[in-house]
């Protein structure tokens, strides 16, 4: 156990903050992109992108993976695995990836999700 | 029968049918440890396990002490798989060998390993190192047989943060669920952790974890906690009604101890409300008797004092109920 007395929820606080997508941290995100032959087709606040690699560009997919995983690596936070179409097997036309960085937004109320956990099981 | 309890599952049974265990650590409820001996008999256990499904009993939970260790556990989990009742296990999984795995995996509906933070926390609250490694390693033998497992993740006042790990690593190994169970200052934990019990602020900030990383990582995650505001909404599961007629009604939990006490709720409840000894008695003539004394009403009364003093706090405010009912009764 942590020998440390600082409270779980303070080292929560301090890891969520370090996760923040930043300033710096969205410029590493823009810059391999520049760099990447990927066509990106969206990209919401610097949390999820979506792109795309067609032709002689679609081994570049990888090179993005391990970039987005250097980042993960460096920024820490939940790795969501990266959602990936590829389109002709064995040489792919098309990939298409949807990876996330950082925090992932909560869809719902906490309030009304807590209020059921207790009794879905029921 | 469908039963509606706090804590949302089947009326369970928990034994703990020895205190030995091939570990000794930080937390335990029952100090358990290698040096601990003696086991209840499957012959009691059988008769208890009888009684209980009459009384309306529908899960065993098999605890320890490490389980495994208990030699007549195929007996004790045909005899329940025989009476119709869900059977899960609590292991530290370090002694999840694929020989003593045979022969269990068929008995056993749901699997729950212990798995306390990252490598070296998991190593230092199980007071072993090299433990978190041993389990990790063991995974595999349950996954293979197919049965559905989780983990238990001890929730102290140092270490939600590490929540998210365990998540993840549930996720990865394929586990179904992690519960999130608060620690309690019972047994070994009122001197090795006295200052480590979750409070408030602690269990919300588990409540939203679980709730966060359950719907990111695909995985149950379950505090047992609850918002008081859940208290006010729900009021009648969680405060049986008068007259009190079936032991099931106002215990849901009732925990067989490695002596063979019968104690409903939580370990740490009042002594004064304890059933007695199987070694004494049937189990179906100790709740009979414990009833006839106006022990359940008793019961009731303290959980009608709890609810009432804890709708007193602010909206939004986390808590155990069980621990606070015991609380009560001191």
């Amino acid at each position: 156990m942590n020998t440390c007395k600082k409270r779980g929820s303070e080292k929560l606080l301090e890891a969520w903050n370090k996760r923040l997508v930043t300033e710096e941290s969205m410029r590493e995100i823009a810059e391999a992109f520049d760099e990447s032959n990927a066509n990106v087709e969206s990209a919401n606040v610097g949390i999820q992108m979506v792109v795309s690699y067609t032709g002689d560009d679609t081994p570049r997919c990888g090179n993005d993976i391990a970039f987005w995983l250097r980042w993960h690596m460096k920024h820490g936070g939940v790795v969501v695995p990266p959602k990936i179409i590829i389109n002709g097997i064995p040489w792919p036309d098309l990939v298409k990836m949807e990876l996330s960085f950082g925090h992932q937004a909560i869809d719902h109320q906490i309030d009304e999700r807590l209020a059921n956990t207790q009794f879905s099981a029921d | 029968m469908a039963y509606k309890t706090p804590l949302g599952i089947a009326p369970v049974l928990q034994v703990h049918p020895l205190n030995r265990c091939n570990i000794a650590c930080s937390h335990c409820y029952t100090s358990s440890g290698p040096d601990k001996g003696g086991e209840l008999s499957i012959e009691l256990l059988r008769d208890c396990l009888e009684d209980a499904a009459t009384l309306g009993y529908r899960q065993l939970a098999v605890s320890g002490g490490e389980p495994l260790l208990y030699k007549s556990l195929i007996e004790l989990l045909s005899c329940a798989r025989a009476l119709g009742m869900i059977t899960t296990v609590t292991t530290n999984g370090m002694l999840l060998t694929p020989h003593r795995w045979e022969g269990l995996s068929e008995l056993i509906d749901v699997i729950a390993i212990s798995i306390d933070g990252v490598p070296e926390e998991h190593d230092t609250i199980r007071r072993h190192p090299g433990a978190f490694a041993r389990t990790l390693a063991n995974l595999k033998v349950v996954r293979s047989s197919g049965v559905s497992f989780g983990f238990i993740f001890t929730l102290t006042q140092y270490n939600v943060n590490s929540l998210e790990f365990v998540v993840q690593l549930a996720a990865e190994q394929g586990a179904k669920s992690v519960q999130v169970h608060p620690l309690t200052l019972v047994g070994r934990a009122i001197n090795t952790l006295p200052d480590a019990c979750p409070d408030a602020v602690e269990l919300s900030a588990a409540l939203y974890e679980a709730s966060s990383l359950g719907a990111k990582l695909g995985v149950i995650v379950h505090v047992d906690a609850l918002i008081v505001d859940q208290l006010l909404k729900f009021r009648d599961y969680f405060i049986p009604r008068h007259p009190v007629i079936n032991l099931v009604d106002v215990a849901p939990i009732l925990i067989i101890q490695a002596d063979s006490s019968v104690v409903p709720l939580t370990h740490e409840i009042n002594r004064s409300l304890h059933l007695g000894l199987l070694t004494n008695a049937r189990l179906s003539l100790l709740a009979q008797d414990w009833l006839n004394a106006g022990m359940g009403k008793r019961l009731v009364d303290v959980y009608e004092r709890t609810w009432s003093e804890l709708i007193k706090m602010h909206s939004g405010t986390a808590l155990t109920w069980y621990d606070e009912v015991s609380l009560q009764t001191q």
